[in-house]
């Protein structure tokens, strides 16, 4: 399997189908990074455009996309390439998680009483 | 390949082999459900539809980039802090006789109350220990609890007068003995107010909140919080019982009307026998507070103008941000004792205001002891200690940690032990619930308290 760029490096997985190449877009979003046009040489995929917003998420589509060749059913061609575009579309738009962190937590000062949920009063005298 | 070397290959599966436990959580949503990793309280909103290829490909692989990070995070929330606050007692004493009131209903009659000196003397003591805890130019927070601290008015004022660069101070009052006078000293030294009132009417407010002649003040307390009203650092408390649960809604229109920033809808402690009389059923209460929190939605739609229900925001915020949650009762070990502690007016120590009717929880005195030794005796051990996987069924319930099977005063007066869960678990239960389809809705703004963000920072997305 050949790719290039610094994602598909963690891809170089022998037996697996041949030919996602993961360029530069040049599309941005946000404070993201480039975002992937992922295709395939010969064609047979070249209409597919899958977007990610960093390396990590680029593993995330190639993962997907090597575990979508090994589908019951998935066979080369247009009717592949709609069931692969809608697929990774959705999954990519439908999950939604995050995390946060206190900035003040190293220093003992983040955690209070409900009382101080409400704004600071500003001391007027 | 030993088995360390497998444990740290990433799996592709959840929930076999060495992938990790997820569980699935329905949200009441059509078309989503809540993925969560428990230990870390890592969590993912997936299309019910794509929930297989998620539990076999992206989620293990997204978790398994940052399990050991969101661990070390969960750990020091639960397990490293140290004492930044203090509930402080003044007084013994309360002019009402509330029904469901926590403290023993002789301490609140005969019961004594500090002079300015003692109260002072405390505050140093106090100072002194945070000192050692704190990093250099952080303020300690101090609430006047009670009781009814403002019985104690000259000693406590005496302290916030003394003592206002060097603390944050808090006052939770009954807001019955707020004069002009108190309103504005208060104010202008800047102090968090919380006023409790418990209904939109005089008719159901004064069945529970009551003098010892059995005479209600929603009148007055009415009056003063219209005069906290553009008062930043305000907000009220409303303890739900059976008197008042049908009345939620009402209770929120009532208070945005009023021009209250912050509210709590608190469940009864089932702490004395007078909470669990008053102990609203478990389907009741939540029922009733989902509609109350629409509510707040609502009028946040048509009004432009926010109305926090803090306890649910701090579920919400325990949930985007594990250590951006402010009340520490939702987690466990629970901050009493560990983040927290409270000082009674006869200068004992407990791991809360809540175990101050109980004196085999007593784990110091302030004038007389050490207060790390009093954080590392018996008492305090027991409820440091206590936490959800020593539970049965917490210990195998998703939203432990979003929970934290509150509270172990209520826990142990209703079940024997505190290794129970809470008399309230299905209401908490909603609550995650509920929390997590404000996310999917992308409401988390509605319900978070103002701030939240500068307060916190982003650390993952999933991309």
């Amino acid at each position: 399997m050949q790719f290039r760029g610094g994602p598909a490096a963690v891809i170089g997985d022998a037996g697996r189908p041949r030919g996602f190449c993961p360029v530069t877009s040049g599309i941005s979003r946000g404070k993201a990074a480039d975002s992937q046009l992922i295709r395939e040489p010969e064609d047979l995929l070249s209409n597919v455009k899958l977007s990610c917003t960093d390396g990590k998420g680029a593993r995330t589509i190639l993962r997907g996309l090597s575990g979508l060749f090994c589908c019951p059913g998935a066979v080369p061609g247009k009717p592949f390439i709609a069931f692969m575009e809608d697929t990774m579309k959705k999954s990519a738009k439908k999950v939604i998680s995050y995390r946060r962190r206190c900035l003040q937590l190293g220093q003992n000062t983040g955690l209070s009483h409900y009382i101080l949920l409400a704004p600071k009063a500003e001391r007027s005298n | 390949m030993d088995s360390a070397q497998q444990a740290a290959q990433p799996s592709r599966y959840a929930n076999t082999g060495f992938g990790p436990n997820f569980s699935v959580l329905d949200i009441g949503l059509a078309e989503t459900v809540a993925v969560i990793e428990p230990d870390s309280a890592y969590w993912a909103l997936v299309n019910k539809d794509e929930l297989g290829e998620a539990l076999a490909g992206g989620l293990p692989a997204d978790f398994a980039e940052r399990a050991e990070d969101f661990r070390q995070e969960m750990q020091a929330l639960r397990f490293g802090l140290t004492p930044s606050a203090a509930y402080f007692n003044p007084t013994e004493r309360c002019n009402l006789n509330c029904g469901y009131c926590y403290l023993p209903e002789e301490m609140r009659r005969d019961g004594i109350t500090m002079t300015p000196e003692q109260l002072c003397d405390a505050l140093e003591r106090l100072l002194s220990y945070f000192a050692t805890v704190l990093p250099e130019g952080a303020k300690p927070q101090l609430i006047f609890h009670g009781s009814e601290p403002m019985v104690a008015r000259e000693a406590m004022f005496a302290g916030i007068e003394k003592y206002s660069d060097r603390f944050h101070f808090g006052v939770q009052t009954n807001a019955t003995l707020l004069d002009d006078e108190a309103i504005d000293f208060l104010t202008s030294h800047g102090v968090g107010i919380g006023l409790s009132l418990d209904a939109p009417t005089a008719e159901i407010a004064n069945r529970t909140r009551k003098n010892w002649n059995g005479t209600g003040y929603f009148d007055k307390v009415v009056e003063v919080i219209k005069k906290f009203a553009d008062y930043p650092a305000m907000n009220v408390i409303t303890t739900v019982t059976t008197a008042n649960v049908e009345h939620l809604v009402e209770m929120v229109d009532f208070y945005h009307e009023l021009g209250v920033g912050v509210i709590m809808l608190n469940p009864v402690r089932c702490t004395r026998k007078g909470g669990q009389d008053l102990k609203p059923d478990n389907e009741v209460m939540t029922a009733n507070f989902v509609k109350a929190l629409d509510r707040t939605h609502e009028l946040y739609e048509k009004t432009g103008r926010k109305m926090v229900v803090a306890n649910f925001a701090n579920i919400l915020a325990g949930v985007i941000a594990p250590t951006g949650r402010r009340l520490m009762c939702d987690i466990s070990p629970c901050g009493g004792g560990r983040c927290f502690f409270a000082v009674a007016a006869t200068g004992d120590l407990f791991p809360c205001s809540e175990f101050i009717g109980f004196p085999e929880y007593k784990g110091g005195n302030l004038f007389k002891d050490e207060i790390p030794q009093a954080l590392v005796s018996e008492p305090f051990k027991e409820i440091t200690g206590r936490k959800a996987e020593d539970i049965v069924p917490c210990a195998s319930c998703a939203i432990r940690h979003f929970c934290g099977a509150p509270c172990p005063a209520e826990v142990k007066e209703v079940s024997g032990t505190v290794n129970a869960p809470s008399p309230f678990c299905q209401f908490y239960e909603e609550q995650a619930r509920y929390a997590f389809r404000v996310i999917a809705q992308g409401r988390e703004d509605a319900y978070l308290w103002d701030g939240f963000d500068d307060e916190t920072e982003e650390t993952y997305r999933w991309a």
